[in-house]
C-alpha cells in the first residue's frame, strides 16, 4: 500500500511538474510527458503489471486536467505502458540506451493512438506534418530527458548495491 | 518470445477491462456521478498545489527581477508618478465627458451600453498534452465561475472559455485549440461579413474563418471580431486579423487564416466575463431590427404617398 501511494504521490508531483513547466520556461514549445517516461521506465524495469495500473493512474490524472474524469488518456497510457513492458527482462541494466529507446517508441505509439481515438483529429489532421513537426521532436525530447533520469537512476541504484557512499 | 507469467497476464487482463469499461463510458457520453465526484476532488485536491507553486515562482521571480534591476525600479517609479499625475487629470476631464455622455443619451433616449461583469484571474498552469490547448485559472465556482464562460485578456482579445470549474480554479479551453469554434465578423463599415473562426489546434499556425460567403468582401488585414450570433459570446470581442483568404469548396466559398491578437501578449492575467446574458443582447437586437424595419416600413409608405401624390 505504501509502494502505491509513493508512486502515486510522485505521479501527482510529476503532474503539476507538467503543468507548470511552462511557467518556468515559457519559450518552450513541446511540453514533454513526464508521466509517459515515469510510466515507460518503471514498465522496462518492474514489467507490465506494475506499469499498467502506473499508466491507468497517472492517464486519469492527466485526464481531470483536459476534460473529465475519464477521458483518452487513461486508456492510451495503460496500453503503451503493456507494450514497453514486452521490453521488461530483455536487456542489461548497463544498457543505458534502451529506456530512451522505448520512451521514443512509447512516445510515438501514444500520440498517434491519442489522435486516432480523438474524434476532431482523426480525419482532418495532417499526419505526416504533424509526425515531422510535433510528434518527432517530442519524442526525441522525451527520450533525452530519460537518458538522463535513467542515468541519475542506474548511478544511484549501484551506489547503494555496492554500499559505497 | 516473451515470458510474461500467468499472474501478469491476469492482471492485465484485468486492467484492460477495467480501462475498457471506462473507455465505453467515455465514448458513450454515460455521466455517472461518482465519476464527477472523483474528478472533482481530485481537480480541487491538485489546483491548490498548483496555486502554490504559482505564488512561490513568482515571488522568486520578483525578488531576483527586484534584485537585478533597482536602478530601473527607481526610474519606473518616478515615470509611474509623472504618469499617474497626467492621468488623474485626464480622469477628471473623462468624468466630465462621461456625464455629458449619459447626459446626451437620456435626452436621445438611447439604450445603455451593457458593461459586462467582469473578474480578473491569473494563469496558473498550462495544458498537460500538446494536442489540447488549455490553461488552469485560479478563479472557480466559489468566485461564481461557470461553464461556457467567455474569458479575455486584459487587452479585450478573446482567449477562450471556461471548460470546467473547480472551487477555486477554471479550466479554460484556449481559442487555438481544435475544438474551438467561434462566430467571427468583420469589423469594417463597408463589410460585416460573417463565418466560422476554428482553432487549429497549434500555437504556431493561425486559426482558420471559413464558411464565408464566396463574394463576400474580406481581405488580409481585416480585424475579426466575435458576432454575438451565438449564445456563448458577446458581440465585438477582438479575435484577431486576417492575414491571407482564399477560396474553399471548389469556390463555393471562402476561407480565411487568422492571426490571433492573443499571440501578441504572453497569457498571464485574463478576465472573465460573469454577466454576459445572450438573451437580453437578442432581445435588443431584436428590438433595434423591429425599429429598423418600422422606419424602412415607414420611409417606404412616405416614398409611395409622395410618389401617389405625385401621380
Amino acid at each position: 500500500m505504501k509502494k502505491y501511494l509513493l508512486n502515486i504521490s510522485v505521479l501527482v508531483f510529476l503532474l503539476i511538474f507538467q503543468l507548470t513547466i511552462a511557467m518556468f520556461f515559457p519559450a518552450l514549445n513541446l511540453i514533454p510527458d513526464f508521466i509517459l517516461i515515469y510510466v515507460v521506465i518503471r514498465a522496462v524495469i518492474y514489467g507490465a503489471k506494475d506499469a499498467m495500473i502506473y499508466g491507468a493512474v497517472g492517464g486519469l490524472l492527466q485526464d481531470v486536467f483536459i476534460t473529465s474524469f475519464i477521458g483518452l488518456f487513461t486508456p492510451v497510457k495503460t496500453a503503451v505502458a503493456f507494450l514497453a513492458a514486452l521490453l521488461s527482462g530483455r536487456f542489461f541494466p548497463e544498457n543505458l540506451l534502451i529506456p530512451p529507446l522505448a520512451v521514443f517508441l512509447a512516445t510515438i505509439v501514444h500520440e498517434l493512438v491519442y489522435l486516432m481515438l480523438k474524434e476532431n483529429y482523426l480525419f482532418a489532421a495532417n499526419y505526416l506534418t504533424l509526425i515531422k513537426e510535433i510528434i518527432l521532436p517530442l519524442a526525441a525530447f522525451n527520450a533525452l530527458i530519460t537518458f538522463f533520469v535513467y542515468l541519475i537512476y542506474f548511478f544511484w541504484g549501484r551506489r547503494d548495491l555496492s554500499g559505497q557512499a | 518470445m516473451f515470458n510474461i507469467n500467468s499472474d501478469t497476464l491476469i492482471a492485465a487482463a484485468l486492467i484492460i477491462l477495467i480501462v475498457l469499461f471506462f473507455t465505453f463510458l467515455y465514448f458513450t457520453g454515460i455521466d455517472l456521478p461518482i465519476f464527477n465526484w472523483l474528478s472533482d476532488l481530485i481537480y480541487n485536491i491538485i489546483t491548490p498545489v498548483l496555486n502554490l507553486v504559482h505564488q512561490f515562482v513568482e515571488s522568486i521571480q520578483n525578488f531576483f527581477n527586484t534584485l537585478f534591476s533597482i536602478d530601473e525600479v527607481n526610474q519606473e517609479i518616478k515615470d509611474l508618478k509623472q504618469k499617474n499625475s497626467i492621468l488623474e487629470r485626464q480622469i477628471l476631464f473623462l468624468e466630465n465627458i462621461n456625464r455629458e455622455n449619459e447626459r446626451l443619451r437620456r435626452l436621445l433616449d438611447f439604450k445603455e451600453k451593457v458593461d459586462y461583469q467582469m473578474i480578473g484571474a491569473e494563469v496558473i498552469a498550462n495544458s498537460p498534452s500538446i494536442w489540447e490547448k488549455t490553461i488552469t485559472i485560479n478563479r472557480g465556482s466559489r468566485d461564481g465561475l461557470e461553464k461556457r464562460m467567455p474569458v479575455i485578456s486584459y487587452q479585450g482579445y478573446l482567449v477562450g472559455r471556461i471548460e470546467n470549474t473547480g472551487l477555486s480554479s477554471a479550466q479554460v479551453r484556449l481559442i487555438t485549440d481544435h475544438d474551438f469554434v467561434v462566430g467571427g465578423i468583420i469589423a469594417r463599415t463597408d463589410s460585416r461579413e460573417i463565418g466560422l473562426v476554428k482553432g487549429s489546434g497549434r500555437d504556431d499556425q493561425p486559426n482558420i474563418m471559413d464558411n464565408i460567403a464566396w463574394d463576400a468582401d474580406i481581405e488580409s488585414g481585416d480585424i475579426i471580431l466575435t458576432s454575438g450570433l451565438s449564445n456563448n459570446f458577446p458581440a465585438g470581442l477582438k479575435i484577431g486579423e486576417v492575414a491571407n483568404v482564399e477560396t474553399d469548396n471548389y469556390g463555393l466559398s471562402q476561407k480565411a487564416n487568422i492571426n490571433l491578437l492573443m499571440h501578441q501578449i504572453t497569457l498571464e492575467e485574463v478576465m472573465v466575463i460573469k454577466n454576459f446574458n445572450h438573451k437580453n443582447n437578442i432581445q435588443n437586437n431584436e428590438l433595434e431590427n423591429e425599429a429598423e424595419i418600422n422606419d424602412n416600413e415607414e420611409s417606404e409608405n412616405n416614398d409611395g404617398n409622395a410618389e401617389s401624390e405625385n401621380i
